[in-house]
């Protein structure tokens, strides 16, 4: 199929086939054209994305070395990963590990027992043995998450790395914002007076850039001098420092982190419902079904398609926080609030290049696998629906 | 007007109404009370914030432009240049994004395209062996400066923070014939290095020099930071 052809397909038949005589007249302008039209935009990809990824895919196997009249990466194979993993930098990356307390066997063996049914119940389900080699994959991965998170978490002595906050981060905050932002979308579907003033201050925070927010929540979570000391007055914590606590601050990092993407769950999840077909609403009004139950069977399931791709989206974009954790605590105390971008980036502030480089590639990595089988379990559920 | 008044089957009744309401006034001022802080805030004086919070304006403290006046008469300069570099750089790209994305998105619903994945990859290719090339000082590929850094396109890459500043940029010159350009390797010649060009071979020796500007010290050890490093507390 040429341009003459899908031109003369818009047109009238006789236009199409004087365009259709053009174009083959013209065959080699055609190729001009459209390579006039493509390839701005793969350079663009091919030099600003594809290029730096490729190259930092060699930075993150080598070692700057700062020499005499300059510098130059010496080739160290995946000494920067082994470092992550297993090496020095092991209790920054992961975590420091230790025996899980009775709380976190508890945490470890549900969690263990819900993938093991889960698998079995595909197993009875009849699924074909690639699919349940994917699924034992998956399972095992999800399994050794689940390890370390308790290890790290749920441990006497255990503390978080920097990839165990990220995923702390990325799923309270993830699922904070999700539930309300459907909330509240909810709440202003339902014909109030005055919701066009709601909606205008609900989006308010995602107009306002991180940083900007980041200090906001600073002055907030100042218990001494904070527009809030009477509060923490009233509650006797007057002398705390949110900042100063591992879990305090990564409390505060988390609520910035909400109070910011609400807005954005919630603007999309509003024309989501506000574009569902009412004439099943009605017809579930009529036929005498709840609020809870129209909600639940009509609604929920007439916007999950647009639920699922939000989430998704923010999924992708909390993994790569860096904004808040670097100005409100800037990675602080110690490493307790470090987001794995933050760590790349002070590893890149201190030329450790090579280092830094590893981490971004296992956040890519991380994200990649996070997202994957994000889409997949979803969309199983979906087809199961 | 009752505004919790029923007017349809469809609207909430009463109670369900007033909840409705609180939960949205509850988050509205969850929204706009950190906004009036900081907007207040900025009509303070340092030694304001300092004593304690102060809630209303000509209430609780004196209002002043001095912080306002600080930004916009005596940082004049320093305060205008980051605006005026955020209206660039946000119209800029934005400009460029549309043009480049929809000329590609148009192509690419108008024509069809069979991609030429080895041509990409040769260039992709040809672009990492560039890279790998340079970083192993393979002899034969004159290397004026090499920029480093992820993305680094512009002529300068700017590098640490504070007073270590350390500049590089990056041009690969072809061996021979812009070989030349030593000193003068003007950022116009980036990737000017062809995968399968003569550059490897016919060329003078490998020169190898970063333009290091500013002082520029070993880099701090890992774990050891500005901020007091370590590591923090045992959470929990």
């Amino acid at each position: 199929m040429d341009a003459g052809l899908s031109r003369g397909r818009v047109s009238s038949p006789a236009v199409g086939e004087q365009a259709r005589t053009r174009s083959q007249a013209s065959l080699g302008a055609s190729f001009a054209v459209r390579a006039a039209f493509i390839w701005p935009a793969l350079l663009a990809i091919l030099f600003v994305s594809i290029y730096p990824l490729l190259v930092s895919l060699y930075i993150s196997l080598s070692r700057l070395k700062l020499m005499r009249g300059g510098f130059e990466f010496r080739f160290i194979g995946l000494d920067n990963f082994r470092d992550l993993l297993s090496g020095d930098e092991r209790a920054h990356f992961l975590g420091v590990t230790r025996p899980p307390s009775p709380l976190g066997w508890l945490v470890l063996g549900a969690g263990l027992g819900l993938l093991g049914w889960g698998l079995y119940r595909a197993w009875r389900g009849g699924v074909p043995a690639a699919g349940m080699a994917a699924r034992l994959l998956g399972a095992a991965a999800a399994a050794g998450v689940l390890w370390l998170l308790v290890r790290t978490l749920l441990a006497d002595g255990g503390r978080p790395g920097t990839a165990v906050v990220t995923l702390v981060y990325v799923l309270v905050g993830v699922s904070a914002q999700f539930l309300l932002g459907l909330g509240l979308a909810y709440l202003l579907t339902q014909g109030l007076p005055g919701q066009r003033f709601f909606r205008v201050v609900f989006l308010l925070p995602l107009t306002i850039t991180p940083v900007g927010v980041a200090y906001m929540f600073r002055m907030l979570t100042d218990t001494g001098k904070g527009p809030l000391h009477p509060l923490w007055a009233a509650v006797g914590l007057s002398d705390f420092s949110w900042v100063n606590d591992p879990w305090g601050a990564r409390v505060a990092v988390m609520v910035g982190d909400i109070w910011q993407w609400t807005p954005f769950m919630f603007i999309i999840l509003l024309a989501a419902l506000e574009g569902q077909d009412q004439d099943t609403v009605e017809a579930g009004m009529v036929d005498g079904a709840s609020r809870w139950q129209i909600f639940r069977h009509i609604s929920l399931p007439a916007i999950l398609p647009v639920c699922t791709t939000v989430i998704l989206i923010r999924l992708i974009e909390a993994f790569k926080i860096i904004d808040l954790p670097n100005v409100l605590t800037n990675g602080g105390p110690g490493t307790a609030t470090e987001s794995l971008s933050l760590q790349a980036y002070i590893r890149w502030r201190t030329l450790d290049l090579g280092q830094s480089a590893a981490v971004a590639y296992s956040l890519l990595f991380i994200v990649t696998v996070v997202a994957l089988s994000y889409v997949n379990l979803v969309r199983r559920r979906l087809t199961e629906a | 007007m009752n505004p919790l008044r029923r007017r349809s089957v469809k609207d909430l009744p009463p109670a369900g109404k007033l909840a409705a309401y609180l939960i949205l006034v509850g988050w509205a001022l969850v929204v706009l009370f950190p906004l009036y802080w900081l907007v207040i805030t900025s009509f303070k004086l340092p030694i304001q914030v300092n004593s304690g919070p102060f809630y209303l304006p000509f209430v609780d403290f004196h209002p002043s432009l001095d912080a306002w006046r600080y930004i916009f008469v005596d940082l004049r300069d320093d305060t205008i240049r980051p605006y005026v570099n955020t209206v660039v750089v946000a119209l800029s790209s934005s400009v460029l994004a549309l043009l480049l994305g929809s000329a590609g998105a148009y192509a690419l619903i108008r024509f069809p395209y069979k991609p030429r994945l080895g041509i990409i990859g040769l260039l992709a290719g040809g672009l990492v062996l560039v890279a790998v090339a340079v970083a192993l000082g393979v002899p034969g590929i004159a290397v004026e400066e090499v920029s480093v850094g992820v993305g680094a396109f512009g002529p300068r890459v700017w590098l640490g923070g504070g007073r270590h500043r350390f500049v590089g940029w990056l041009v690969v010159g072809r061996g021979g014939g812009a070989g030349g350009a030593h000193h003068g390797g003007e950022p116009g010649e980036l990737f000017a290095w062809q995968p399968g060009g003569g550059g490897v071979g016919d060329a003078e020796p490998v020169d190898r020099q970063a333009a290091v500007c500013g002082d520029v010290d070993s880099p701090r050890r890992r774990g050891s930071r500005d901020d007091g490093g370590g590591y923090g507390a045992p959470a929990g």
